[in-house]
C-alpha cells in the first residue's frame, strides 16, 4: 500500500506540475477576457462561490470572496454569460467578445429559494440546470452548523432530503447506517446507493469488515470527509440514474468536493471539541429466591414458575440489581476535530487543499476512531479548448470497535444477561468456588466485567484510502465537446484482532487468538463521451451525447487466523494451533455504451431521451447485454406568455421522467464451484473439496423501471420553493437467492431471476424564507416523503408451476408476497387476566395457529422540519426535528432479557399485563410481543452559531469568524419500549433488523470555531 | 447571429459528430469486450477441474471431510451426533436458542432453521461421497488411483443409514448437476434408505485388491450390519459383521488445524455449554449423570461426566429456568478428540442382538456383552481401568434382557449417533410404546415433551417438486 500511495502521490505531483506549467504557458495565447463582479441585490454584499458559465462552451469559473470573477482566453464570439448560485435567482447577460477584448460585467443577484437554475451533475459528468431535466434531484450543500452536529456523511444526510432514509444503528462510533433511497427493491443484492465522488465510483460497502464484534460494522460511506464536500446531488432512482446503468437501481449519491477559485488565497481553519454521552438507562436484572418442588433453592422463582407450581417464592426475596448502573462501563466520550484548508488560484489554475484530524472516543473505552486525511483539488484551464481537474484524497483511519449486540461477551449483553446479585462484598475479595482469588465480576455474565475485557481484547480496523480522479473537458469546436474521467479508489483495509492467552474466559478464547485480514480493494472508473450542441432554429437547442464507461471493482484479501497464542506475543507468529488462512479474490467489470439527446425550446421546454447498454462480467454466460432507456420532460410553464404573472405563484415547472436501471449479480452467482477444505486422513492433513456455490448460467441483472411525475413551484415572489414528486418504481427479474431443496446436497441457495417489487411514494420539499430582515431572518425547510413497498411476486420454482415459498430472513422476518420486504411475522396472541390475580399465566394466553404479518422494517413516512432564525446577522439558531413512522422494530434486547430470566415483568406483578404476556408468550413460541411500533420524533439537531461582524472579524485580522455550539440526538418522543427506535444490531445487513443488546445512540454536544483569512 | 450560424450548418455538424462518434464506436467495438470483461477467480475450483484422475484424492478428502462435518459438526453447528443425542436421551439443552430447544423437547417444527443445516450437511456428505464414487469409477485405473474408493463407498452408505435412523421415512435423494440444473428425487422410506445403504456397502466390499484394506473392509462390514439390524434382519446383520476385530475402530480424526475440524460435541458441551449430559430425561431416559462420582451406582466410564467447573456450574443458559447444572461429557475431553464412526464393539453388539433372537434365554447375548466388558485390549484402547466394567448378570425376562442390551449399546455407543436409531428400533422392532422409550411429561424449560421420534425433513425440501409435504411422519418410528 505504501508503495502504491507513494507512486500515486508522485504521479499526481508530476501531473499537477505539468498542468500548472501548461496552463501558465497557455495564458499567452490570443483571446478575450470576460470578468466582472457578482453582488447581492439586496445587501450589496459580494456573492461568493457563484458559478459563472459561458453557455455552450464549458468555460466558466467561480466568484472569489470579493464576488469577482475572471475568465481569460475566451475565443471571440457572441455568448450568453450566466451566473448561478444556490439561494439566488439565476442571471444571464449577452456578450460579444472580440480578439483580445476585455469585457467587464456586473450581476445583481436577487435572493430566492427557488432552485430551477441550480446546477446538477449528470451521469456523463456534464452539469446542467435543474430546469433542463425531467427528474427531481435532491441537493445538499453542508453548512458549518451542520458539520458541527454531523460526525459523518450519513448523519449529514439524515432528515435533509426527502426520499432518503438514513437509519442509524446505534451509539457505536464508527458503525454504519442503513441508507435507503425510495425504499428497498432487491431481496438478495445490496440496496445501498451507488456512490460517486467527483465523477468517480467509490466503494460504498456498508458492512465493510471481516471480523464480527456482534453486530456493528463500519461503512465506507463514512470515509468521505464532510469538510471537503461542496455539494451532494442525489439521483433518487432509475428515472434519474438510468445513464449510470447497471448498479444504479438504488439511486446515486454524487458528491462534488470543493474546488479552487480565482483570487487571493483564502485559508480556513476550524477546530471542534465536544462530548459524547450515553443517555439511555438500562433495565435492572431481577430474581426471586424460592424453593423448587424438590426443595432446592432457586433464584428463578418467577411468576411463571409460581403459577405453574414449580416453585414457592420466599417472601420479601424479590431482588434486583443492575451491573450496568452499579459498575458502569460507560465513560464520557469525547470528540475533537481540527482542520485547515486553502482555496485560491488564478483564472488559469485554481486549487483547493484541505486537511483534517478527527478523533472520537465513544462511550466505552474500547470504542475509538481516529482519522487523518487530506485532499488536493487542482483545476487548470490548459488552453481555451481544454481544461482538466485533478483530485486526490488520502485518508488514514484507525477504528477500534467494542464487543456488543449479539455477543455473549458484549458490554450491554454482559450486563443485562448477567446476575441480579452483586458478587462482591465490600472488604472481601472475590473467590472462585475452589478458593482462587478472582477479579469480581460484579454480576456481569461470564465472570468478567466489560472493563476487564476491554482492557485485553482489541478489535481494530485500520484504513488507508486513496482516491484519485482526473476529469477533462476538451472543446475542439464551439459546438463539440469531449469529456473524460478516469479514477481509482484504493482502499487498504486491515481488520485485526488480538485476544491474549488466559485473558477472556469463554469457549476457546482462553487459548488466546489472533486474526489478521489485510485487504486491498480497488474501484476503477474510466469514462469518455462526446457531446454536440447546436441550435437548428433560434428557439430550439439540442445536445447530443455519446459515450462509453468502464468500471471495475477488484477485491484482493487475505484472511489469517491462529489460536494458542504464545504469551508475550501479539501476532500470528505467536499462534500455535487452529490456523486458518485463505484468500478472497473478487472481480467485477462493467462495460457500457450510452447515448442521449436533449432538446430545449425557448429555454423553458426540455425533452431528453437516453439509452445505455451494459455488459457485465457477473452476468450468466447465456446472457448478453442489457439496455436501459430513459426519457424526461420539463416545462417551465410559468415562463409562458399565457401564464398569469402573480406574486403568489411566481414560477411553476412541470416535470416527468421515466427510466430503467439495474443491478448486476454478485461475483460467482452465475457459476458452480467448490471450495477447499482440510481433512485429516490417517495422521495427515490433506486437501478436500467442499460445497461452494450452485451457479445459474442464465443469470441476468435486476431491472428497475421508475416513473416520476412532479412540479416545482416558486411562491410569494420566489421566497418559497415547493417541490412535489410522485414516483412509482417497479423492479423485475429480482435476483432471488432461491432456497434449494436440501436433498440436492448443494449450496443453500441458487440465484434466479424471479419476482418483482414495487415502491411508490410521494415527496415534498418546502424551503421558505419567511422573514428576511436584518434584525430577524427566519427560514425553514420541510422535507416529507412516503414509501409503500410491496413484494409483488416471488415467481415460480425453476421448471415448475410451484410458487417460490416465502423466503426466511431470520426467525422473525421473512419475504412474503403482498407485504413489504423483510417484514416481521410471528404467531399472534391474546391475553386476559381471567382470575384477576394480576399475573398473566400461560393458561391465560391464547396463541394463534399461524404466523401473521406484524409490520415492516423501513418507515412508510418521514418528515423533518428544519427552522433557522438569524438575529442581526450575528446569531443563527437552527434545529432539525425529524419524524419517522409506519414501521416496527424487533426489541430483542427486552425479549432476550426476559428469556434469560432477568426482566422485571417476569417477576413483578405490578408490571403491565401486556409486558407480562409478552414474556410468557416467548415460552409458548412467539416473539410477537416484542415487535413494537417504532415510530418516533426526534429533536435531532440544535445549533447556535455566533457570527462575528466584519468589524470584529477584521479586528482579529481575519475575514470571517464564527462559533457554533451544536447538539445531536437531544430528545426522542416514541412509544417504543426498547432503548431507542434507531438501533439495529445488524445495520450492514440488507433486511435483518433488530435491537439486540445494542449500544443505543449517544448524545453529542460540540463546540466549533471557523476562521477564514 | 450565433444561432443563425449554427442553423446554417446543422447537417454538417450532425455529419461531423456522427463521423467522430462512429469512429469511436468502431474503435471501441474493435475491442474484444469478452476479453475486457474476463475476470480471474483463483479461489475456487470449478467442476471441470475435478474431472480427472489427479482430483481423486481431493474428491476423497471432500467426501471424508464432509461426512465428518455432517456427523460431528463443522466448528460450532450441531450435527447428527448432537441431534440424535438431544432428540433421544443422551443430551439435554443448556442454552437459550429456541431452535435447539425444539428438538430437545421432541417438538420440532419443519421451519426450524437449525434443522436445515444439519439435514443439508448430511445430504452434502451423501452428494460428495457420490461425486467421489463417480470419480473413482470414471478415472481410477491403478491400485494407487483407487486408494480410498471403498472408504467413500462405505461413508456414502453410512449417510443413508443416518437418514434412516435419525429422520422420518420420507427423505428424497436429489442431484445438483454441474450446469446448475437439478434432478429431483422422490422421498425414500426407511427400508429404501437402508437398501441404498446396503448396496453401497456391498459395492465397497466388492472393490478388488489392495484398496480394500482391512480397515475399509471392516468399516463396510459394520455399516452393512448396522443397516441390516435397522431392517430387523438380525441373522444377516450378524453375518455381515462376522470377522470384524473387537478392537477395530474407524475414527473421524478431529484436529486443530482448522476450526472446521474441531470435535463439535466437545465444543457444544465443554466449550460453550449448549448441551449437557442428561439424566433420566423425561422419565424414560438412562441415568447418565454421575458427576464423576465412582461411588455413584450409576457411574460408568463409558459415559463419564462432570459438573461444569465455571459459570457457577451452568451452561450457556446461565441456569435458567430452574438453576439446572450442566453436566459435561468426558468422552471427548479435547477439541481434537477423535470420534468413532464404526468399531468392533458395534460388531459384537450386533452379534449380541442377533443372539437374542436365536437364544431367547439371553445367555449367548450376555456372554458377548460380558466379553466386551472384560476385553482387556478393548478397555485399554478405550482408556478404561481394568475391572471398571464388572460383568452383567442374566436378566430374568426377555424385556429386561432387551433393556440390558440396549443400555449396553447406549453406553458403549454413547454420543456416536446411534441412540436415536436404537430408541426407534425399540418401538419398531420390539413393540415398545413411544411413551415408554422417549422422554415424556413436563419439559423443564416450559411446556411438555412432544411426540417426535425422528427429525423431520425441513420445510425447505418443499422446493423439491417431487417431495410430498405431509409424507414425513415425525411420530413414526
Amino acid at each position: 500500500m505504501t508503495h502504491l500511495v507513494r507512486k500515486t502521490l508522485a504521479l499526481s505531483a508530476t501531473v499537477g506540475a505539468m498542468l500548472a506549467w501548461i496552463a501558465s504557458s497557455a495564458s499567452a495565447q490570443d483571446g478575450g477576457t470576460v470578468s466582472g463582479r457578482v453582488i447581492d441585490a439586496t445587501t450589496s454584499a459580494p456573492v461568493i462561490s457563484a458559478q459563472v458559465q459561458i453557455v455552450g462552451t464549458g468555460r466558466g469559473g467561480t466568484t472569489a470572496d470579493d464576488g469577482r470573477f475572471r475568465i481569460a482566453n475566451v475565443r471571440p464570439g457572441t455568448y450568453q454569460v450566466r451566473v448561478l448560485r444556490i439561494g439566488y435567482q439565476a442571471s444571464t447577460q449577452p456578450v460579444t467578445l472580440g480578439p483580445g477584448q476585455a469585457i467587464t460585467l456586473e450581476y445583481l443577484l436577487a435572493p430566492a429559494v427557488v432552485t430551477l437554475d441550480e446546477v446538477v451533475t449528470l451521469a456523463t459528468g456534464a452539469t446542467t440546470r435543474k430546469r433542463e431535466q425531467g427528474m427531481v434531484v435532491g441537493t445538499l450543500a453542508p453548512e458549518p452548523a451542520a458539520l458541527a452536529t454531523a460526525g459523518n456523511v450519513a448523519q449529514l444526510l439524515t432528515g435533509r432530503v426527502p426520499g432518503v432514509d438514513v437509519a442509524a444503528s446505534g451509539g457505536t462510533v464508527g458503525s454504519s447506517s442503513r441508507v435507503r433511497i425510495r425504499g428497498a427493491s432487491s431481496l438478495s443484492l445490496s440496496n445501498d446507493p451507488l456512490l460517486i465522488v467527483d465523477g468517480i465510483r467509490v466503494d460504498n460497502n456498508s458492512a465493510s469488515t471481516t471480523i464480527g464484534v456482534g453486530g456493528q460494522q463500519p461503512s465506507r460511506f463514512n470515509d468521505i470527509n464532510p469538510e471537503d464536500i461542496e455539494k451532494i446531488d442525489i439521483l433518487k432512482g432509475p428515472a434519474a440514474a438510468a445513464l449510470f446503468g447497471t448498479a444504479a437501481a438504488n439511486g446515486v449519491i454524487q458528491i462534488t468536493t470543493k474546488r479552487g477559485r480565482a483570487g487571493t488565497t483564502r485559508f480556513t481553519l476550524f477546530g471542534e471539541s465536544g462530548s459524547i454521552r450515553n443517555v439511555t438507562p438500562f433495565p435492572r436484572n431481577f430474581a426471586w429466591v424460592g424453593k423448587t418442588t424438590a426443595g432446592n433453592r432457586t433464584t428463578n422463582c418467577n411468576l411463571d414458575n409460581q403459577t405453574r407450581g414449580l416453585c414457592t417464592a420466599n417472601p420479601d426475596s424479590l431482588v434486583s440489581f443492575s451491573p450496568l448502573a452499579q459498575y458502569s462501563p460507560f465513560i464520557d466520550g469525547r470528540r475533537a476535530a481540527y482542520g485547515a484548508s486553502a482555496v485560491g488560484g488564478n483564472d488559469r489554475v485554481s486549487y483547493y487543499v484541505g486537511g483534517n484530524y478527527d478523533r472520537q472516543q465513544g462511550v466505552v473505552d474500547a470504542n475509538t476512531d481516529q482519522r487523518a486525511g487530506g485532499r488536493v483539488n487542482l483545476t487548470a484551464q490548459l488552453t481555451d479548448k481544454w481544461n482538466i481537474s485533478l483530485g486526490s484524497n488520502y485518508l488514514a483511519d484507525h477504528l477500534r470497535l467494542p464487543q456488543d449486540d449479539n455477543n455473549t461477551l458484549g458490554i450491554v449483553s454482559a450486563g443485562m444477561l448477567g446476575s441480579a446479585f452483586d458478587d462482591s462484598v465490600p472488604g472481601k475479595p472475590c473467590l472462585s468456588s475452589s478458593g482462587v482469588l478472582l477479579v469480581c465480576a460484579h454480576g456481569y455474565l461470564n465472570g468478567q466485567t466489560p472493563q476487564v475485557l476491554e482492557g485485553v481484547w482489541f478489535t481494530r480496523q485500520d484504513i488507508q484510502r486513496f482516491q484519485n480522479a482526473i476529469n477533462s473537458n476538451y472543446q475542439p469546436l464551439s459546438w463539440l465537446k469531449a469529456t473524460g474521467a478516469v479514477g481509482l479508489d484504493y482502499l487498504g483495509r486491515w481488520d485485526n484482532e488480538i485476544i491474549p492467552p488466559a485473558s477472556v474466559f469463554f469457549g476457546s478464547l482462553p487459548d488466546g487468538q489472533r486474526t489478521s485480514n489485510p485487504y486491498s480493494i480497488y474501484t476503477y472508473t474510466a469514462q469518455g463521451n462526446l457531446s454536440a450542441t447546436w441550435a437548428p432554429t433560434s428557439t430550439i437547442t439540442t445536445t447530443t451525447t455519446a459515450g462509453t464507461q468502464f468500471n471495475k471493482a477488484l477485491v484482493r484479501g487475505t484472511q489469517a487466523f491462529g489460536a494458542g497464542l504464545l504469551g508475550g506475543t501479539s501476532s500470528l507468529a505467536g499462534t500455535t494451533v487452529r490456523f486458518a488462512v485463505s484468500e478472497v479474490s473478487t472481480d467485477n467489470k462493467t462495460l457500457g455504451y450510452f447515448g442521449s439527446e436533449e432538446v430545449g425550446w425557448r429555454d423553458r421546454v426540455f425533452i431528453n431521451a437516453a439509452l445505455r447498454n451494459d455488459k457485465n462480467s457477473a452476468f450468466g454466460q447465456d446472457f448478453g447485454s442489457i439496455t436501459y432507456p430513459s426519457f424526461g420532460a420539463s416545462w417551465v410553464v410559468s415562463e409562458e406568455s399565457f401564464f398569469p404573472k402573480t406574486n403568489i405563484l411566481s414560477s411553476l415547472r412541470l416535470r416527468a421522467a421515466d427510466g430503467k436501471s439495474g443491478r448486476q449479480p454478485n461475483f460467482r452467482d452465475a457459476i458452480t464451484f467448490f471450495n477447499a477444505s482440510t481433512v485429516t486422513i490417517g495422521a495427515t492433513d490433506v486437501p478436500g473439496i467442499a460445497i461452494g456455490g450452485t451457479g445459474n448460467i442464465a443469470l441476468r441483472p435486476e431491472r428497475s423501471q421508475e416513473v416520476e411525475l412532479g412540479f416545482d413551484m416558486g411562491l410569494v415572489g420566489q421566497r418559497v420553493n415547493f417541490e412535489f414528486t410522485h414516483y412509482n418504481k417497479k423492479t423485475d427479474d429480482l435476483l432471488i437467492a432461491v432456497p434449494l431443496a436440501p436433498s440436492l446436497g448443494s449450496s443453500n441457495t441458487q440465484f434466479q431471476n424471479l419476482g418483482s417489487v414495487r415502491n411508490t411514494g410521494n415527496e415534498i420539499s418546502l424551503d421558505a424564507n419567511v422573514l428576511d430582515t436584518r434584525p430577524l431572518a427566519f427560514n425553514f425547510l420541510v422535507s416529507a416523503s412516503s414509501n409503500n413497498n410491496t413484494l409483488l411476486s416471488l415467481g415460480f420454482l425453476p421448471g415448475t408451476q410451484t410458487k417460490v415459498p416465502p423466503i426466511i430472513v431470520n426467525t422473525q422476518q421473512k419475504q412474503v408476497v403482498g407485504v413489504p420486504l423483510g417484514s416481521y411475522w410471528q404467531r399472534p396472541y391474546t391475553f386476559a387476566d381471567a382470575n384477576g390475580d394480576g399475573i398473566i399465566a400461560r393458561s391465560e394466553i391464547k396463541l394463534g395457529d399461524t404466523a401473521v404479518y406484524l409490520g415492516n422494517i423501513l418507515p412508510k413516512r418521514e418528515y423533518s422540519v428544519s427552522p433557522t432564525m438569524t438575529f442581526f446577522n450575528l446569531l443563527k439558531v437552527s434545529a432539525l426535528v425529524d419524524h419517522k413512522g409506519g414501521f416496527k422494530l424487533f426489541d430483542n434486547s427486552r425479549r432476550f432479557h426476559c428469556s434469560f430470566g432477568s426482566c422485571q415483568e417476569a417477576f413483578d406483578k405490578s408490571m403491565p399485563l401486556a409486558d407480562q404476556a409478552a414474556d410468557i408468550a416467548i415460552a409458548l413460541g412467539t416473539d410477537a410481543g416484542y415487535i413494537e411500533n417504532a415510530a418516533f420524533t426526534k429533536l435531532r439537531e440544535l445549533s447556535f452559531t455566533l457570527i462575528a461582524s466584519d468589524r470584529i472579524a477584521h479586528s482579529f485580522g481575519v475575514q470571517n469568524l464564527d462559533f457554533t455550539i451544536a447538539g445531536r440526538n437531544l430528545k426522542t418522543w416514541t412509544d417504543y419500549k426498547g432503548f431507542d427506535p434507531e438501533t439495529n444490531a445488524v445495520a450492514g445487513a440488507n433486511f435483518s433488523t433488530q435491537e439486540f443488546l445494542t449500544l443505543p445512540p449517544s448524545r453529542t454536544w460540540t463546540a466549533r470555531i471557523n476562521v477564514t483569512f | 447571429m450565433k444561432n443563425r450560424y449554427l442553423a446554417r450548418r446543422p447537417m454538417r455538424r450532425l455529419g461531423t459528430f456522427t463521423t467522430i462518434a462512429a469512429c469511436i464506436v468502431v474503435s471501441l467495438s474493435g475491442c474484444d469486450s469478452k476479453r475486457i470483461l474476463t475476470v480471474t477467480d483463483p479461489d475456487v475450483a470449478k467442476p471441470p477441474a475435478l474431472d480427472n484422475v489427479a482430483a481423486l484424492p481431493a474428491l476423497r478428502g471432500g467426501a471424508v471431510g464432509q461426512f465428518g462435518t455432517a456427523f460431528n459438526g463443522p466448528g460450532s453447528d450441531e450435527a447428527q451426533v448432537q441431534l440424535s443425542g438431544s432428540l433421544g436421551d443422551e443430551l439435554i439443552n443448556t442454552e437459550t436458542f429456541p431452535t435447539r430447544i425444539e428438538y430437545d423437547r421432541r417438538a420440532q417444527t419443519i421451519g426450524n432453521t437449525s434443522l436445515v443445516g444439519t439435514f443439508l450437511d448430511l445430504n452434502r456428505a451423501r452428494a460428495l461421497a457420490q461425486r467421489a464414487i463417480a470419480g473413482f469409477q470414471k478415472f481410477a485405473v491403478t491400485r494407487t488411483d483407487s486408494t480410498g474408493f471403498p472408504e467413500v463407498l462405505a461413508l456414502g452408505g453410512l449417510t443413508y443409514v443416518l437418514f434412516a435412523e435419525n429422520y422420518c421415512g420420507a427423505v428424497p435423494v436429489s442431484v445438483a448437476n454441474d450446469d446448475g440444473t437439478f434432478t429431483f428425487g422422490a422421498p425414500l422410506n426407511v427400508n429404501q434408505e437402508l437398501d441404498s445403504a446396503i448396496s453401497k456397502f456391498d459395492q465397497a466390499l466388492a472393490v478388488p485388491g489392495a484398496p480394500l484394506t482391512a480397515t475399509f473392509k471392516q468399516l463396510a462390514q459394520v455399516g452393512k450390519g448396522r443397516a441390516l439390524l435397522d431392517k430387523g434382519d438380525y441373522a444377516n446383520a450378524a453375518l455381515a459383521v462376522s470377522g470384524v476385530s473387537t478392537t477395530f475402530q474407524y475414527n473421524y480424526i478431529h484436529s486443530q488445524t482448522t476450526t472446521a475440524q474441531n470435535n463439535v460435541t466437545w465444543s457444544l458441551t465443554n466449550s460453550v455449554g449448549r448441551f449437557g449430559v442428561a439424566a433420566l430425561k423425561g422419565g424414560n431416559g438412562l441415568p447418565y449423570q454421575t458427576n464423576g462420582d465412582t461411588k455413584n451406582a450409576n457411574f460408568d466410564p463409558r459415559v463419564a461426566n462432570t459438573v461444569r467447573s465455571n459459570n457457577s456450574g451452568h451452561g450457556f443458559d446461565n441456569g435458567v429456568p430452574g438453576g439446572e447444572l450442566q453436566y459435561i461429557q468426558q468422552k471427548y475431553p479435547l477439541r481434537i478428540s477423535p470420534i468413532t464412526i464404526a468399531d468392533g464393539v458395534e460388531a459384537r453388539l450386533i452379534e449380541a442382538e442377533a443372539a437374542l433372537q436365536t437364544d431367547p434365554s439371553g445367555a449367548s447375548t450376555l456372554t458377548i456383552l460380558n466379553g466386551l466388558r472384560s476385553n482387556a485390549a478393548l478397555l485399554t484402547l478405550r482408556g478404561y481401568a481394568a475391572g471398571s466394567l464388572p460383568p452383567l448378570t442374566l436378566q430374568a425376562t426377555s424385556a429386561a434382557q432387551i433393556d440390558q442390551l440396549f443400555k449396553e449399546r447406549a453406553y458403549w455407543l454413547y454420543l456416536t449417533s446411534h441412540r436415536l436409531g436404537d430408541m426407534r428400533r425399540l418401538i419398531r422392532q420390539y413393540q415398545r410404546g413411544a411413551e415408554t422409550v422417549f422422554p415424556t411429561g413436563p419439559y423443564f424449560k416450559g411446556g411438555t415433551y412432544g411426540t417426535d421420534v425422528n427429525s423431520p425433513v425441513p420445510q425447505r425440501e418443499q422446493n423439491n417438486p417431487n417431495y410430498t409435504p405431509g409424507s414425513c411422519k415425525q411420530n413414526e418410528a
